[in-house]
């Protein structure tokens, strides 16, 4: 490797003039301020608590879509609370018991609250009565759905899809 | 051999073995944000040079030469004084830059400063390359800073870093060999290969 100062000094010369390039006016004036209040800002930054550090490190535009996430999935288990409270919502058993019935009809003129439905092998695997079958709605006593002197072999019950028993019982 | 330092001027820097440098140091150590301030005042020129020539732009530069004091700052307990302060300021911001431009290889670097300083049109070199030695009488100050720059960012980084540490900022082999933690014979060799293709790249600028 040859090298002598003569054979790239036109080189060095050229390379020289790179030194006259210069950022703008000022900007070495105002460079170690800006560097000593990005210090101090980093620093104020790790002394927050994490919490805060994240919160600021977001920034608003972050923070807002965060906020919108947070109440889309608050809207959403709210749904789905609703929906479930909705399925356990049983019609109240007094209410029922305390209204006047026919003996042949133990709901008389008043709906009889929706029974959960039954598989059909349930249904039919069971014995066929000769005499006709009252339902006995899920969640009350015979007492309460006006089912009375009814034999307790002549009761019998079907498991329904929530693990609640449906009770049939055949009339006299 | 060339001589170890050269006859570049080296504006606003300050000579390598700065002696204030310790003091500086040792206050800032002890949490001196005033006295670190000094330091950052004392080498700014430089490391945002060095940063400059690799990256090639100046949003680029600044954010590097700022973010290599900061993490000197954050370093500065660890730091115990085997090399000097300039040394050191230097390896973090060399290392730093060419992190930086591993992660942007895509991008396209563009030496762009609009404005040659004040000084240029006194220097002795500058007004006898723009008139006698341009084979276009023509040619300003631009297509010669355009054609350096070019033929610049063609050189692969370390060999980017050897010219600018050494033709540019004047700075002695040995002084480039602990920023670049290589022996002053590989600093010779890289410099000699960078020349040796600039020269090439520049032919027309030397005819």
């Amino acid at each position: 490797m040859s090298q002598s100062p003569e054979e790239f000094e036109e080189i060095r010369r050229l390379l020289a003039l790179k030194r006259y390039e210069a950022p703008p006016p000022g900007y070495f004036d105002r460079f170690s301020g800006q560097v000593v209040a990005r210090i101090q800002r980093e620093e104020a930054l790790a002394n927050q608590p994490w919490w805060q550090s994240q919160l600021a490190s977001l920034g608003w535009q972050r923070l807002l879509a965060v906020a919108n996430l947070a109440a889309l999935a608050g809207v959403g288990i709210i749904g789905v609370t609703l929906v479930n409270l909705r399925e356990d919502d049983l019609p109240d058993p007094e209410h029922f018991a305390a209204l006047q019935l026919d003996s042949g009809n133990p709901w008389g003129t008043v709906a009889p609250p929706v029974t959960e439905p039954t598989s059909s092998s349930a249904l039919f695997g069971a014995p066929m009565p000769d005499r006709s079958v009252g339902v006995v709605p899920v969640g009350y006593t015979e007492a309460a759905a006006g089912v009375q002197a009814v034999k307790p072999e002549d009761i019998f019950a079907v498991p329904s899809r929530n693990d609640r028993q449906m009770r049939f019982y055949l009339r006299e | 051999m060339e001589s170890m330092s050269t006859s570049l001027p080296l504006r606003g820097a300050v000579p390598v073995e700065e002696p204030g440098d310790r003091a500086l140091v040792a206050k800032a150590q002890a949490g001196d944000c005033d006295a670190f301030e000094l330091l950052i005042q004392r080498h700014q020129q430089r490391i945002y040079g060095l940063c400059y020539h690799l990256t090639g732009n100046h949003e680029d530069a600044n954010d590097l030469a700022q973010e290599a004091f900061v993490k000197a700052w954050k370093a500065l307990r660890n730091f115990k004084g085997d090399s000097s302060f300039y040394t050191w300021i230097y390896r973090i911001a060399y290392n730093g830059t060419l992190n930086h431009l591993k992660q942007r290889r895509n991008r396209t670097p563009h030496l762009s400063l609009n404005d040659l300083d004040a000084q240029a049109e006194h220097d002795a070199d500058l007004v006898q390359l723009v008139s006698d030695r341009t084979p276009r009488r023509d040619a300003g100050l631009t297509e010669l800073q355009q054609h350096l720059n070019d033929a610049m960012l063609r050189l692969s980084e370390e060999h980017r870093t050897v010219v600018t540490l050494h033709d540019i900022q004047g700075l002695p082999h040995d002084e480039i060999a602990r920023i670049m933690d290589c022996n002053p014979g590989t600093v010779r060799s890289r410099l000699f290969y960078a020349r040796q293709q600039l020269q090439a790249w520049l032919a027309d600028f030397r005819k």
